[in-house]
């Protein structure tokens, strides 16, 4: 199936198109010329590979540049933002009755406190039953999906994914949030705590970033 | 599985980068015609449902999905950020089809579908790693009367 990584059925919310990916598949098994069958399924996904640019990106709100790299301020920014999109993320979750927030056990705006008591290295104990690496991850999972979600629903028609991810990671003070904890973790002594900063925090894609922060 | 071609250049080597394990064996065997199949979704998305824990660090167990329990509800906790989330967050039947399948069983397409499902968090594993898992698993999908198993990457 040559669908984007993490869209194994091809398109959402086109049920003609998934059942006939899902009956293609599974006429593998009425084959006898095994052991080893290899079919390439004939047709892309309906809006794979679209435009990549930004023009026409309209976020669901106007937001602020992120902040500036001093620490309280951007904190403060991410918690604005995430309160500017609260709207919209809630209309996502009664317009498709379910959302993917939650992977994490505290709330955004903790989570978001939470990051930043990593970012600022400060000291602030982490509470003995929470483990800071596990909270890192989901924390920034939840954070990612919430500006995900309100995005999703912009008016105005969908966004392609590209556009959505450029505009997590390129636009809103919460990407520049996750780009500034990547080496503040890294350079951490919890072993767990750097291998999620490391891999499990910034797509590959994404890294390229990092570089230019540094510059 | 995406085109290669249809990569950035840094997951494309990525993925080439990989060691691909070799089998010593290639077992085949046919079965029932899939009007008589019983299917069950095998994802290695890292789903659950909401209750359950989610996929820690270096988690090479596997969650079940009872087919009662209301796909809408699950959760996705998988470490990698390397794939698309939007269309989990659209559509569940992106990477857990089981809407899609329940429509192929009042067709008579299938069989039936099976009472659970079940996922992993495919990261990378050696078939190794996830053995005992799969083994465990696998006594749990015969006695579901499971004889199709839809391995679901993501």
């Amino acid at each position: 199936m040559p669908f984007d990584l993490g869209r194994p059925f091809g398109a959402p919310n086109d049920a003609p198109f998934q059942r006939d990916v899902l009956r293609t598949v599974l006429a593998l098994f009425e084959r006898t010329d095994g052991p080893v069958i290899l079919d390439d399924y004939a047709k892309d996904a309906p809006g794979q590979g679209a435009p990549e640019n930004m023009e026409g990106m309209v976020c669901p709100i106007p937001l602020p540049k992120p902040a500036s790299p001093d620490k309280t301020d951007l904190i403060q920014s991410v918690l604005s933002e995430a309160e500017q999109l609260a709207p919209w993320q809630t209309l996502f979750r009664e317009t498709h009755n379910r959302s993917t927030v939650g992977v994490c056990d505290l709330s955004l705006p903790d989570a978001i406190r939470f990051l930043g008591t990593l970012l600022n290295d400060d000291g602030t104990p982490t509470p003995p039953d929470r483990n800071p690496a596990t909270t890192l991850r989901f924390a920034t999972e939840d954070l990612r999906n919430f500006y995900l979600e309100a995005a999703a629903m912009r008016p105005g028609g969908a966004a392609s994914t590209d556009q959505l991810i450029e505009w997590f990671w390129g636009e809103t003070s919460a990407g520049a949030l996750i780009l500034a904890l990547h080496p503040v973790c890294t350079a951490s002594d919890n072993p767990d705590l750097k291998h999620v900063a490391a891999d499990q925090m910034i797509p590959r894609v994404q890294r390229y970033r990092l570089q230019s922060r540094q510059a | 599985m995406v085109r290669l071609a249809d990569l950035p250049t840094v997951d494309a080597n990525h993925l080439l980068a990989k060691n691909t394990y070799q089998f010593d064996t290639q077992p085949f065997v046919d079965g029932p015609p899939l009007s008589k199949r019983r299917v069950a979704i095998i994802s290695t998305a890292g789903l659950h449902p909401a209750g359950q824990d989610n996929f820690n660090l270096r988690d090479t167990g596997y969650r079940a999905i009872p087919g009662a329990y209301n796909a809408d509800e699950l959760v996705m906790s998988h470490a990698s950020v390397n794939f698309d989330r939007t269309g989990f967050q659209q559509d569940i039947n992106i990477v857990f089809p089981i809407d899609r399948l329940r429509e192929l069983e009042a067709e008579n397409a299938i069989g039936s579908v099976a009472d659970c499902h079940y996922s992993f968090m495919g990261a990378g594993w050696e078939p190794k790693e996830i053995e005992a898992s799969c083994n465990q698993l696998a006594g749990l999908l015969k006695e579901d009367q499971v004889n199709a198993a839809l391995l679901v990457p993501v």
